[in-house]
């Protein structure tokens, strides 16, 4: 289009009081006419252009989305929770590294030194959520706590959301390196109600002591019983039969509650 | 002499100049807000688009292949990022656009009589028609694009744009 836009059109544009035939010529003459678009410039709210401009510039000043960020949106996670998931100590590649080192070596084990070795991977994949249950929140670890505490978001939910993710990114590890188990026996299974009972009672009693203290507590008794059951009975799988997988149920239910009535105790400070 | 403007200051964006990115900013954001503004009457939604679009300019600059012209290439974002927040949240309620004003029955004879034809058959369209013609021939989308825009299946944006083809064939002829 050769010719410029009349003035009054572009002022009835600007209201939303063009018809659509003129708007459309409007709109068809403006991406190519730099003259016409500062005449419209000034029919625009200049305070809701400064307004963008400031968000644009925290958008290019804001560290670069990781991969793992880039995946929970397009999953469909909202951004914000996207970016305080992925900065869950425990999602990080070096945390993941490690699980699947610690996984395979139990796997190893389990193979060359029989039902000991079996022993070694369920008393060891019960407490891989369990530490990064752990680490997923709280002052010691967390780059982003101070950040968290300031976010218009209960503690609780940033605790829910993290203990999800790390619980279901180990879980699926684990379950995996229980599928190269010597023999696909009920081993394979035996750690699952373990897991979730450590991992829930961790999570309860934090609300008492901080989630690194409790996270040592809890890890340090399962490791306790599973050893004196083996000492008692002879067998080494004793603490993995009926009567353990009962109290591993009971334990998740009793940290589940506690974690319900006393959601408030993961805000702020409460648990230095 | 604009375009040449603006193709330098999309290499000095490429290059990572800031101040360049605030002078495409100050050009291009006013219409596009009031174009976006016209698709859809949220205007925080229209703000986000706005400022997601100019970051996709700020981190893909370097990617114009250099032909057309630079604010359609931004637009062209621009309304795709529209899209995609309609996608991603579903507007509540049916979106009341602009295209919903009604000009008046005197208006569109004058138009008719002023621009030829074609306007007075464009305004004589109901709005879903209008809607339709707008995302499709205007704005270039593909039919899938143009369902979420304007929150209706994409068989109902082919019928209607077979409705409004046919209504302004009869029109004109």
């Amino acid at each position: 289009m050769s010719t410029h836009l009349e003035h009054d059109w572009l002022v009835r544009y600007a209201r939303g009081e063009l018809d659509q035939a003129r708007s459309f010529s409007v709109e068809a003459h403006l991406p190519a006419c730099g003259d016409c678009r500062a005449a419209v410039a000034e029919l625009v709210d200049t305070r809701r252009l400064s307004r963008g401009w400031d968000a644009i510039e925290d958008g290019i000043d804001a560290p670069p989305r990781t991969l793992i960020e880039r995946f929970l949106i397009r999953a469909g996670v909202s951004e914000p929770t996207a970016r305080l998931l992925a900065v869950t100590p425990a999602l990080r590649l070096s945390w993941l590294a490690a699980i699947i080192v610690v996984m395979t070596i139990a796997v190893v084990s389990a193979h060359a030194r029989g039902s000991l070795g079996v022993m070694a991977f369920l008393i060891v994949a019960p407490l891989l959520p369990l530490a990064g249950v752990a680490a997923a929140y709280g002052p010691l670890v967390d780059p982003a706590y101070e950040i968290s505490l300031a976010a218009p978001l209960g503690s609780f939910r940033l605790l829910v959301l993290r203990a999800l993710a790390v619980v279901t990114v180990t879980t699926l590890i684990a379950a995996a390196a229980a599928l190269a188990l010597p023999g696909l026996d009920w081993t394979v299974a035996a750690w699952l109600l373990p897991s979730l009972g450590l991992t829930l009672a961790a999570l309860g009693l934090a609300t008492s002591v901080g989630p690194v203290a409790s996270g040592a507590l809890v890890a340090a008794t399962w490791v306790f019983i599973v050893l004196g059951a083996w000492q008692a009975s002879g067998d080494p799988l004793s603490a993995f039969g009926d009567a353990g997988q009962l109290a591993c149920l009971g334990a998740a239910l009793a940290g589940l509650a506690a974690v319900l009535a006393r959601r408030d105790s993961f805000d702020i400070g409460s648990h230095e | 002499m604009n375009a040449t403007d603006d193709r330098e200051l999309l290499a000095a964006v490429a290059a990572g100049d800031r101040r360049a990115l605030r002078a495409l900013y100050d050009r291009h954001a006013p219409w596009l807000t009031l174009r976006l503004q016209r698709r859809c009457a949220d205007p925080d939604r229209v703000d986000d688009a706005l400022q997601d679009t100019f970051l996709a300019v700020w981190r893909t600059a370097r990617r114009w292949d250099g032909s057309g012209e630079v604010g359609a290439w931004i637009w062209g974002i621009a309304i795709r990022r529209l899209i995609d927040s309609l996608r991603r949240h579903p507007a509540r309620g049916p979106l009341q656009t602009a295209l919903d004003i009604e000009p008046s029955a005197e208006e569109a004879v004058l138009a008719g009589v002023e621009y030829g034809d074609l306007a007075g058959a464009l305004n004589r369209l109901s709005p879903e028609l209008r809607a339709v013609v707008q995302a499709t021939i205007l704005d270039d989308l593909t039919t899938k694009e143009a369902a979420r825009l304007l929150g209706i299946p994409a068989g109902t944006v082919k019928t209607r744009m077979m409705r409004a083809k046919a209504q302004l064939r009869e029109e004109l002829a």
